[in-house]
């Protein structure tokens, strides 16, 4: 019998045993006021039949609570063992309820068996549980599972290293707390999972170049995959797996430090040539034939695009570093516009092209930094004129809209497939079909993303393979934030550009 | 393009690269400039403090004392100078240091983003009274 069971039993002994006590004085009372009126040798008889009821009673008690705790010891016993209350109880045993048992018995055995089965049904449920999390822990890719709120419900040991937190501390964190996430383009993993809650049911993405500063500053950089699946019952939304390319992402970004300090030797080696030719364009213009003239013009146009080149390389190697920084004052868009086209002109010229603009009347006057902008007008016009390979015009159209200054430029070049389109904006990307044909470094269009995103405004691009591309930014009007760059002491707003898009909203410069 | 007659406005030129500085010299005498060339931070400053300049192209990096002392000591010492001064310069500089300048200077370009011609342009505006910070100077 289980021993806190003792004081039930003993209290049943104690109410058994003091009911047969009391009938046993009740008896002797009523056997003595009889004897009042018999002879006294009688009264000893009675006295003795007392003291006998008195014994049985005793002995009674003790049988009857001894046999009722029996059934209650079992169904006690097995409650225990279900609810894990008590390490120490042992199983209760069938064979102390006798083959008479009454429905109590049966009960108890019921009882018993349903626990039993309890208990090794959850024995076999916590080893799977265990070989699962021995797996996951075992595998050499960080893993981090996400609920339907974004907090995470678990992350493997690895995945907790990597990001530089301890298990029990980003567990129902927000990932987005946890890690702290940058990614080369505005689809990041929040507004990836925000659209799969309203559309998607199940849905992939992988990301590439995703970088992440750890608690104590370290930069890693890692491709990421996603799984999500809405609504699975055991609570799980997304899965992430971590691939990490810190060691290679950060060899291609040691290339271009190297090649943008190279780059910067170039700078006045091409200033005095692109000067010299000057020199001879004003100079020689009325001694030369027709033939050299063109020649003087290629030697410009190509001075003129070597530049266009290294200022590329410097500013993404600024944008990296978050060092390019944009000063924002009113400019006239129209001459703005025109200023920059017109030293495109000739580079489009030597390749047969020709610039048309379409400017709209009276447009209101722009916040921008000229020669920002400059870089990213040359880049849009230079792939137009990179891109097209027979004499179609290239249309540089501008015009208001919504409260902001949109500028296009369309050519009838060779387009971009609609699956690469997506990807035209992301550093050292090049649509495959071309990287052959055509050169370049992949990161014209990157920085032109920055530098607009920097100026408040957005780039797109509209294309179809085999017919050309139009790719449009918007610039805010200057009369939206005047208020902010009168403020400033020097008239102007200073804004970093940056390539890399932070992952959550909080963040978003 | 013909070279245009005097216009009686000198120039002086504080540059220690000779291509660059012939190319400017150049380039300004044929709009009608009276250009002097110095090599040197001990000669800019020497020169400047004659005050017979209308405009001082001032490079950063130049031998003896750098550009930016050149400005400091010419706006300490020359308080009456009557040139505007334009810094010249293919350094990036940080952007405090840079502020710096830009307080102290009449415009600050960056070599690579201008060629003779334009620098031409940039300096009949300044010439012509405008304020130089206003359109061309980063």
């Amino acid at each position: 019998m289980i021993p806190f069971l003792e004081p039930l039993k003993q209290s049943i002994w104690l109410r058994v045993t003091s009911l047969a006590i009391g009938c046993g004085i009740f008896s002797i009372a009523v056997w003595e006021l009889s004897t009042t009126h018999l002879p006294t040798d009688k009264g000893y008889i009675a006295l003795a039949t007392g003291s006998l009821t008195l014994a049985l009673a005793v002995l009674v008690g003790k049988i009857v609570s001894d046999y009722a705790i029996i059934a209650t010891d079992f169904l006690a016993r097995a409650i225990l063992l279900v609810t894990h209350q008590d390490s120490q109880v042992e199983a209760p045993n069938p064979n102390t309820l006798r083959a008479s048992k009454d429905f109590l018995a049966e009960l108890a055995q019921n009882v018993y068996s349903l626990t039993t089965a309890s208990v090794s049904a959850t024995a076999g449920q916590s080893s799977e549980l265990a070989f699962y999390h021995s797996l996951a822990n075992t595998l050499p890719l960080p893993i981090i599972v996400l609920n339907k709120n974004q907090a995470i419900v678990f992350a493997n040991e690895q995945a907790a290293q990597y990001i530089g937190r301890k298990n029990e501390d980003i567990i129902n964190q927000p990932v987005y707390d946890a890690m702290d996430m940058s990614f080369v383009s505005d689809l990041t993993l929040e507004s990836w999972i925000t659209n799969n809650t309203q559309s998607a049911a199940i849905k992939n993405e992988v990301w590439e170049r995703v970088r992440i500063t750890l608690p104590n500053e370290t930069r890693r950089q890692f491709d990421l995959a996603a799984h999500y699946s809405k609504d699975d019952t055991n609570g799980i939304e997304t899965i992430l797996v971590i691939f990490d390319r810190t060691r290679q992402y950060e060899r291609d970004d040691h290339d271009l430090t190297f090649v943008a300090l190279a780059a910067h030797e170039l700078r006045t080696p091409l200033t005095i040539m692109r000067g010299y030719v000057e020199v001879f364009e004003d100079e020689l213009s009325d001694h030369l034939n027709p033939e050299q003239t063109a020649f003087m013009h290629n030697m410009g146009a190509s001075a003129q695009q070597l530049t266009s080149f290294v200022s590329n390389i410097l500013n993404v190697a600024r944008v990296e570093e978050n060092a390019l920084m944009l000063r924002l004052k009113e400019e006239p868009w129209k001459e703005v516009l025109l200023d920059a086209c017109k030293d495109m002109e000739l580079r489009a010229h030597v390749h047969g092209k020709q610039l048309v603009y379409d400017i709209a009347e009276n447009l209101p006057t722009v916040a921008v930094d000229r020669v920002s902008i400059y870089e990213v007008l040359a880049n849009l016009i230079d792939n137009a004129v990179k891109y097209t390979h027979t004499s179609e015009q290239i249309i540089v159209k501008t015009y208001e809209k919504d409260g902001m200054i949109e500028t296009t430029v369309t050519d009838k070049g060779v387009g971009i497939a609609s699956g690469l389109i997506g990807h035209v904006f992301e550093k050292f990307y090049r649509a495959h079909q071309s990287k052959n044909s055509v050169g370049g470094t992949g990161l014209g269009l990157y920085l032109c993303h920055a530098i607009v995103a920097a100026h408040g405004g957005t780039i797109w691009v509209q294309s179809k393979e085999g017919e050309g591309s139009t790719f449009g930014f918007t610039l805010p009007i200057y009369a939206s934030v005047a208020d902010q760059i009168k403020a400033d002491d020097n008239g102007q707003i200073i804004r970093g550009a940056h390539g890399w898009i932070k992952n959550h909203s909080l963040y978003r410069g | 393009m013909e070279a245009k007659e005097s216009n009686g406005l000198k120039v002086l030129c504080v540059e220690d690269e000779h291509f660059i500085s012939e190319l400017y010299a150049r380039a300004l005498r044929r709009s009608g400039y009276d250009v002097t060339t110095m090599l040197s931070g001990e000669d800019g400053l020497r020169a400047a403090q004659s005050n017979q300049y209308d405009i001082i192209l001032l490079d950063l990096m130049i031998p003896g004392i750098t550009g930016f002392e050149v400005l400091r000591r010419l706006r300490v010492e020359t308080p009456d100078l009557k040139a505007k001064i334009i810094i010249t310069t293919n350094l990036d500089q940080e952007d405090d240091s840079r502020a710096e300048i830009e307080k102290e200077a009449d415009g600050y370009l960056i070599k690579a983003e201008f060629t003779p011609r334009q620098l031409v342009k940039i300096i009949d505006d300044i010439a012509a009274g405008n304020t130089p910070n206003d359109t061309y100077l980063k």
